[in-house]
């Protein structure tokens, strides 16, 4: 009943950046995307970064990741609520050298609470393992915390690559087990995680690819 | 950004408008502060989760009274994002060109408005002919009148400025016009009138509303059969964010949930921003504050002239509007006449996505616009039109299998004092739910799950908080923005908004960075359009 995908079609996938503010969230979305560093006296705190796409291929599925990082709005604890709509993967980012950034979890959780199903698949990311002289959260004590919450774990630096794309790519692993967050012919989890494929009849427009409408809708 | 609270701006509010000339400021290289009092994006024009909305109503909100509501709970309460400001956008205008232009589009879905139907004194719902094909195919209009109709819709999709039939009437009531001058029956007049050029009143006068249904007309087919988009989440709210969100990519700072202490004067000329429970204060050379925040800062507000070419003079009218929203969990009816029969005459008819249907279940209605024409309800207005925007599960504002209703009815000449809005709009709320699919048991009326019915007044009519204590601000760099007025044409909110944006954008360069604006200026520095041209992404959108 379901019918064939198209051969080539990716799978579209939606990937937020949360955490505190300098805990190198686009520092690691710049190290996954562009394997680009920039070092600390020049990245002041995020100016430009909106979302990057990124392809890959995982369990023998191509998938298209989009990676959005908060444009600085988390500092005053200010993301939209539009920032969150229909993301399957949450990367929740903590300085292990900043015990505070690390406390502040529980807070970015709740917030996923308001926002995202609980199907939606976590990551904790404990970034700056390169200062490990500077450490103030113990790896046990975190990866405990991320057991608790949920969460896969993983320890990374963007400075020194370590992690990093393990971090990405364990999300997407996990997300591609769970088909209802992506699978459109799977059972529904709730308006906040659906892509907008994935409702009934025509109608939906996309502004931004408007070439794309010509070739939009049902697929038979 | 640098820590020590300097700005070139600072913007008060989060409304669309504020939004929209916040992100185009930061994309042209100001640094910005905006700012709000409350803990969410959009001000008047927010989209709120359900929990959202029941606090909303119990705080108060300068310009919102008289809140009444069924209940305070509903099921999955966070899977909706219910519109302060439910309104259309048509498919060519000032706020699609900013949504593209900006590159906010690709924050956000959209969805076509599926039917908009006109309420008849008889108690059935007319489509609306709103093309040829629909006034070709439709059988309940004689052949005269299919004539008179098409010559009418020739002439407003036209350049009717310099024709005969406008000379003396660009001031009679729209509706007497129609009838006199193009000789349209009743019924057809009040299509045209309050369902495709969206009049609020039998006074409307005529040459504004061509100015919109022309504007309409031509927005037909840009994006499918119908000229109007809402957008997902709550549209106008959503949007908001989506301005924001591309000012803060642009390095803008954002401050919400905190009210603002004051504003006062420094020896040198900076504004000075103080926020409640906010260490550090701001400065800046240029302020833009919604309306709802110019009691704060007691400046005198330099408001850009509307631009001339403006279709949304500071004429419309002041008198508040009664509003209902109502959740329902059945789909309505809006009598599929023309469906069956266009598929009577068989290969003529492209198919569409509701043609896919199983036999026997009829299209479920995702979005539409009903809209009840002055006296077409005998306990309704007859001096009002009141509308209804449907929007269901597709529209991602609410869970599947439930519809959110908006209904609207501006309320002229009442005076000081408004009506209740419950006894004015459940006339027309009930009118609206008898249009629901029966079930199996055709007994059972639809009863809303939630239902709520407010006043919002002009905002300027609002009594604002005034600080008496607060000095008087030298006439400082001031820009406010004139707010959106609640009793705009169901389509013309967002444009009204991106006009304003966008007079106030040039106003604060004109103000900010003068040498910006010389012609002889500089490539580097001159600005020369509201949205730089976007940079061309290098990941390709290949597939």
């Amino acid at each position: 009943m379901a019918p064939a995908a198209k051969p080539a079609a990716p799978i579209n996938c939606k990937l937020l950046l949360i955490g505190n503010s300098s805990v190198g969230k686009s520092s690691l979305l710049l190290r996954f995307s562009d394997e680009q560093w920039l070092p600390e006296d020049e990245s002041s705190a995020t100016i430009g970064v909106d979302f990057r796409v990124h392809k890959m291929d995982v369990k023998g599925k191509k998938v298209k990741l989009s990676i959005w990082d908060t444009a600085g709005q988390e500092r005053f604890r200010t993301i939209t609520s539009s920032y969150y709509r229909g993301a399957q993967g949450i990367i929740l980012v903590y300085d292990v050298s900043n015990r505070e950034s690390f406390d502040a979890l529980p807070r970015w959780y709740s917030e996923l609470e308001t926002y995202v199903s609980d199907k939606v698949v976590k990551i904790l990311v404990g970034n700056k393992v390169d200062k490990e002289f500077s450490r103030q959260v113990p790896t046990a004590e975190a990866e405990a915390f991320a057991t608790r919450m949920n969460s896969l774990f993983v320890e990374a630096s963007a400075k020194t690559a370590v992690g990093v794309k393990e971090a990405f790519t364990d999300v997407v692993e996990r997300i591609m087990d769970i088909p209802e967050l992506w699978d459109s012919a799977a059972p529904g989890v709730g308006a906040g995680t659906k892509s907008t494929t994935t409702m009934p009849g025509g109608g939906n427009v996309n502004l931004a690819e408007e070439d794309e409408q010509s070739g939009g809708g049902c697929s038979c | 950004m640098d820590d020590d609270g300097a700005f070139d701006v600072v913007v008060l509010g989060t409304g669309l408008t504020e939004s929209i000339a916040a992100a185009a400021l930061a994309k042209a290289g100001f640094k910005l502060a905006h700012i709000d009092r409350n803990p969410y994006y959009g001000a008047a024009e927010a989209s709120l989760s359900f929990d959202e909305l029941i606090q909303w109503q119990d705080t108060p909100n300068p310009g919102f009274s008289s809140f009444s509501r069924s209940g305070d709970t509903i099921e999955q309460a966070r899977a909706y994002s219910i519109s302060l400001s439910p309104s259309l956008i048509p498919s060519t205008g000032p706020l699609i060109d900013a949504l593209v232009a900006s590159g906010v589009a690709k924050y956000g879905g959209f969805r076509l408005i599926e039917r908009v139907c006109v309420y008849d004194v008889s108690g059935a719902v007319k489509p609306v002919p709103g093309s040829k094909e629909d006034i070709f195919k439709n059988k309940e209009i004689s052949l005269v009148d299919k004539r008179r109709l098409m010559r009418f819709l020739m002439f407003a999709a036209g350049e009717f400025e310099d024709k005969k039939e406008l000379e003396g009437h660009t001031n009679t009531p729209f509706p007497d016009y129609l009838k006199t001058v193009f000789s349209l029956n009743v019924q057809m007049t009040n299509a045209i009138a309050y369902a495709l050029a969206y009049c609020l009143s039998p006074t409307d006068p005529t040459l504004p509303a061509l100015h919109r249904l022309r504007r309409y007309l031509r927005s037909t087919g840009r994006y499918g059969a119908n000229p109007f988009l809402v957008g997902h989440y709550g549209s106008t709210g959503e949007i908001a964010q989506g301005f924001c969100r591309t000012a803060a990519v642009s390095g803008a700072v954002y401050i919400l949930g905190r009210e603002i202490e004051g504003v006062v004067p420094a020896s040198d000329p900076k504004h000075i921003v103080r926020l409640v429970d906010f260490p550090d204060p701001l400065s800046c050379s240029l302020i833009i504050s919604s309306a709802s925040y110019s009691s704060l800062t007691r400046a005198t507000p330099v408001v850009p002239p509307p631009s001339p070419s403006s279709p949304f003079s500071s004429s419309s009218p002041k008198y508040p509007v009664a509003r209902c929203i109502a959740i329902i969990d059945r789909p309505l009816s809006l009598g599929d006449l023309t469906v069956p029969e266009a598929a009577a005459e068989k290969e003529s008819a492209p198919t569409s996505d509701e043609a896919h249907a199983p036999p026997g279940a009829p299209p479920v209605l995702d979005t539409a616009v009903i809209v009840f024409p002055p006296s077409s309800l005998s306990d309704g207005s007859s001096t009002a039109a009141a509308t209804v925007l449907l929007t269901g599960e597709g529209t991602m504002s609410c869970p599947r299998g439930k519809w959110i209703l908006y209904i609207a009815l501006p309320l002229p000449g009442l005076g000081e004092v408004p009506p209740d809005p419950r006894t004015s709009l459940k006339p027309y709320l009930d009118a609206t739910l008898a249009l629901a699919s029966p079930t199996s048991d055709p007994g059972i009326p639809l009863k809303p799950l939630f239902s709520s019915f407010y006043i919002q007044q002009h905002p300027t009519d609002a009594p604002s908080p005034l600080r008496a204590e607060e000095p008087v601000v030298p006439a400082l760099p001031h820009l406010t923005p004139a707010s959106l007025p609640p009793v705009l044409a169901l389509p013309d909110a967002g444009d009204a908004a991106a006009v304003q944006a966008e007079a106030v954008f040039w106003e604060a360069v004109r103000i900010l960075r003068p040498s910006a604006l010389q012609p002889d200026a500089d490539e580097e520095v001159a600005i020369t359009a509201l949205w730089p041209a976007m940079e061309i992404r290098e990941e390709g959108e290949d597939d």
